[in-house]
């Protein structure tokens, strides 16, 4: 078969002659996506005097929104700071100057980052000079973690709210006189204060010892329920008849507890609903805070020992009253001395009365204090 | 009908043992802090007493509050003043000012150079005198005994332990540069009062020790060139040797509780192994016979055991053993080398020196090695002695350098009250009460 030389004229004339066409009314088949829509306003053609007056004008009175004022910018911060300084008037605007303050959140001063995360904070330190009683509120030496948002493999306690949250602990280190890009300021981060065993001088140099130091105080016990104590008694009688002593043992905790709860007549006057838990917790902390067993034997923190007394109506304690019941470990002399230390702390803070409800005292006439020194670690 | 009469009788019984029953409470956060106690000057009773009366009471302010257990009250807050020894107290004043403990005292001169001083002890908050008065009667150069003894009595009455006040020590005194440093023997007080030297300088003298009744120091010397056991008594500061046996070496020695019988290390050859040395008879016992070094024996109090230092394991470690010899048991297992253990007088604790990391330490544990703890800690601690009530551990701490220098410092065995108790000192031995 022979082809024609113009054979590839004809094919390329043939080819661009539909291409053309196509361009020409190839739109009418396809659909436009490009849809514009034009806004259509109304405007208004002014004069150059009109214009010149209008900028004459306040920015506030045009018709171009309000720009914020100056003032009005830098008051606005101000109520945030002003709780930092509880004695600052809080209504009054404050002068750009007092306002000064209110970058330290975000750059915090180089010298306190430094010194900061050796010891960080205890959210809820106790007064160390202070009221020891005061320590007591603590309610167990047992760290127990508390409710956070954040789940992790070790429980770690709210830190300083001053300090950023990190990975591990990290001392914040100020910015080198000559910035290096190696040394960066670092925000300070810490983990929680905790302790493993006495911090005696082979761990902490002597000057940073306590001068004095108080354990955590145990959770002031729930009240004995009236009902059980009387309850002992019958349960450890034998019961050769079961009926009668079961009605004897449900009566008489029915009606002990009936008693506890309720008013009744007593020689003291007053009521006779039972003694609260933080009016017993108070009256704990009222006599431990005087109990000092610092000038102690050895012999003598490894007793414990029981001491009763009497109370007069406004609470103070009756001296001659005050005696010994009973007593576990030590020699004579120990309990002797420890008898002592106790018997000082129950006249010492008792002297002006104790914290107790003074129209219960029908509850709180007779008093039976354990004194329990053996689990303070001491030796 | 039976179930009412039942369910009063109850009732009756519940009412009754309700108004009995006493309000019951559990104390188990006690306080330690320093007792305050006042201690006013005491009552000049004769002519030419005035400044004994003022020294003893500041002795006795000093000891008390050196302890550790007791704060001293200044002067300058005393409400009332005591003005005469029998005058009732005005327990009011003191308790305004919060003294749990007050001491009144007086003193009288007799015209032989006696003084007689007496003291009593009271209890504020009780309103009630702690123990009886007490009198003594001594030289007037003996007064600060007398002042030791009136605060011995005082911590004794209110600590229930015996006091520690009225006791020596014995130690190396260190003068002169590291490289050619004197050391001879030395004696004082226990709180650095009333210095004396032993010996002289001539020779190095090492780890003196007091016999039981404080009469006599057991020491190492290197008089001859070796080192060995000299026994001095104290009074006369005569001393003599120890069996000579030519060729060996022998050193810390330390008395048994009766006080006739001397454990020591002998080396002989390249072994070291502890010794039992009868001093009335002369007879020696070998009470271990281990290749290993074994040294720094130490008496129980009752003598019927020894503890002891020793590398048979293979580092430096502590053994206890029965006073006669035989089978020893290690104690100490934690990291690092123990050594110089010494028995506690009460017999409930051991002291000894450890290094671990770089770092010496003085602790203590029980007797079968439980309950370690570390109350010191620095560049070099080392030789602790037992205060004769065992509540405190005296040491020597030496500092770092060529200008390094030894010091005697005490701790309480809770850890706190590290005071430095006399410069330029080492291996103290601390003696019994005296008599």
């Amino acid at each position: 078969m022979r082809i024609s030389p113009n054979t590839g004229t004809y094919v390329s004339g043939a080819g661009h002659a539909a291409f053309i066409l196509y361009l020409i009314v190839g739109g009418l088949f396809v659909a436009r996506d490009t849809d514009f829509e034009v806004k259509v306003s109304n405007v208004s053609i002014i004069s150059g005097e009109e214009f010149a007056s209008m900028q004459a004008q306040s920015p506030g009175e045009g018709e171009l929104p309000p720009a914020p004022e100056v003032p009005a910018d830098v008051d606005q911060p101000a109520p945030a700071v002003e709780p930092e300084t509880p004695s600052a008037p809080p209504p009054t605007p404050r002068p750009v100057e007092e306002v000064a303050p209110e970058p330290e959140p975000v750059i915090p001063e180089p010298a306190e980052a430094v010194e900061a995360p050796v010891v960080p904070e205890q959210p809820e330190a106790p007064d160390v000079d202070g009221d020891p009683g005061d320590t007591l509120i603590v309610p167990d030496a047992v760290p127990v973690p508390r409710p956070a948002e954040r789940i992790a493999e070790e429980v770690v306690e709210q830190p300083d709210p001053e300090v950023a949250v990190g990975e591990t602990d990290q001392a914040a280190t100020a910015p080198a006189a000559e910035p290096t890009p190696v040394e960066e300021a670092q925000e300070e981060t810490a983990r929680e204060e905790a302790t493993t065993e006495i911090v005696t001088e082979a761990d902490e140099p002597s000057t940073s010892a306590p001068t004095k130091s108080t354990r955590p105080g145990r959770k002031p016990k729930p009240p004995a329920r009236p009902a059980p104590q009387v309850a002992e008694t019958p349960t450890e009688t034998p019961s050769e008849a079961p009926s009668l002593a079961d009605s004897i043992a449900n009566a008489v905790a029915e009606a002990n507890t009936s008693t506890a709860v309720a008013d009744n007549a007593n020689p003291g006057g007053g009521t006779s609903s039972p003694i609260t838990r933080s009016e017993k917790g108070a009256f704990i902390l009222g006599i431990q805070k005087c109990w000092n067993v610092g000038a102690l034997g050895t012999d003598a923190l490894a007793v414990s020992v029981v001491v009763g007394f009497q109370m007069e109506q406004n609470a103070k304690p009756i001296v001659g009253s005050i005696r010994m019941i009973s007593s576990t470990g030590g020699s004579g002399v120990a309990v002797e001395k420890a008898y002592e230390a106790a018997r000082r702390a129950i006249i010492r803070c008792g002297a002006s009365g104790y914290n107790l409800p003074l129209d219960k005292y029908d509850q709180w006439r007779e008093v039976e204090v354990s004194f329990n020194a053996t689990k303070k670690e001491i030796r | 009908m039976m179930k009412m009469l039942l369910t009063c009788l109850a009732f009756v019984m519940a009412v009754s043992a309700v108004q009995a029953e006493p309000l019951r409470i559990e104390l188990d956060s006690p306080n330690i802090e320093p007792l305050p106690f006042a201690a006013p000057a005491f009552i000049a009773e004769s002519a030419g007493a005035d400044q004994y009366a003022r020294d003893l009471a500041a002795v006795v302010s000093s000891d008390l509050q050196g302890s550790g257990l007791f704060r001293a009250i200044s002067q300058d807050a005393f409400i009332s003043q005591i003005t005469s020894f029998d005058s009732p107290v005005q327990y009011a004043d003191w308790k305004a000012i919060n003294a749990q403990a007050l001491i009144t005292g007086a003193v009288t001169t007799t015209g032989d150079g006696q003084i007689v001083v007496k003291f009593r002890l009271f209890d504020v908050f009780s309103e009630d005198q702690m123990g009886e008065g007490l009198q003594f009667v001594g030289s007037t150069n003996g007064w600060r005994r007398m002042a030791h003894k009136v605060a011995d009595a005082v911590y004794s009455r209110i600590t229930g332990e015996g006091g520690y006040f009225d006791s020596r020590v014995v130690y190396v005194s260190e003068t002169g540069p590291k490289n050619a440093r004197l050391k001879r023997l030395g004696i004082m007080d226990y709180d650095g009062a009333n210095q004396q030297f032993l010996t002289d300088a001539q020779a190095i003298v090492l780890a003196p020790r007091f016999s039981p009744n404080g009469d006599r120091v057991i020491y190492t010397s290197y008089e001859s060139g070796f080192p060995k056991i000299y026994v001095l008594d104290v009074a006369s500061v005569g001393r003599r040797v120890l069996q000579d046996q030519p060729g060996t070496m022998s050193f810390a020695p330390r008395f048994a509780p009766n006080g006739q019988d001397v454990v020591f290390s002998l080396t002989t050859g390249s072994n070291t192994d502890i010794y039992k040395l009868n001093l009335d008879s002369g007879q020696r016992t070998q009470l271990t016979t281990s290749p290993a070094i074994e040294t720094a024996p130490s008496y129980s109090p009752d003598g019927t055991q020894i503890v002891f230092e020793s590398d048979r394991s293979g580092t430096q470690q502590l053994y206890v053993m029965s006073a006669g010899g035989g089978e020893a048991t290690r104690i100490s297992f934690g990291q690092g080398r123990y050594g110089t253990p010494v028995w506690s007088p009460r017999g409930d604790l051991i002291a000894f020196t450890k290094q671990n990391r770089g770092r010496f330490h003085i602790g203590v544990m029980r007797t079968d090695g439980s309950g370690e703890r570390l109350l010191t800690a620095s560049f070099l601690d080392e030789g602790p002695t037992w205060s004769p009530n065992g509540r405190v551990i005296m040491f020597t701490r030496e500092t770092a350098g060529s200008g390094g220098s030894s010091t005697l410092y005490s701790v309480d065995i809770s850890g706190r009250n590290l005071k430095a108790v006399q410069a330029q000192a080492s291996d103290p031995s601390w003696s019994p009460l005296l008599k």
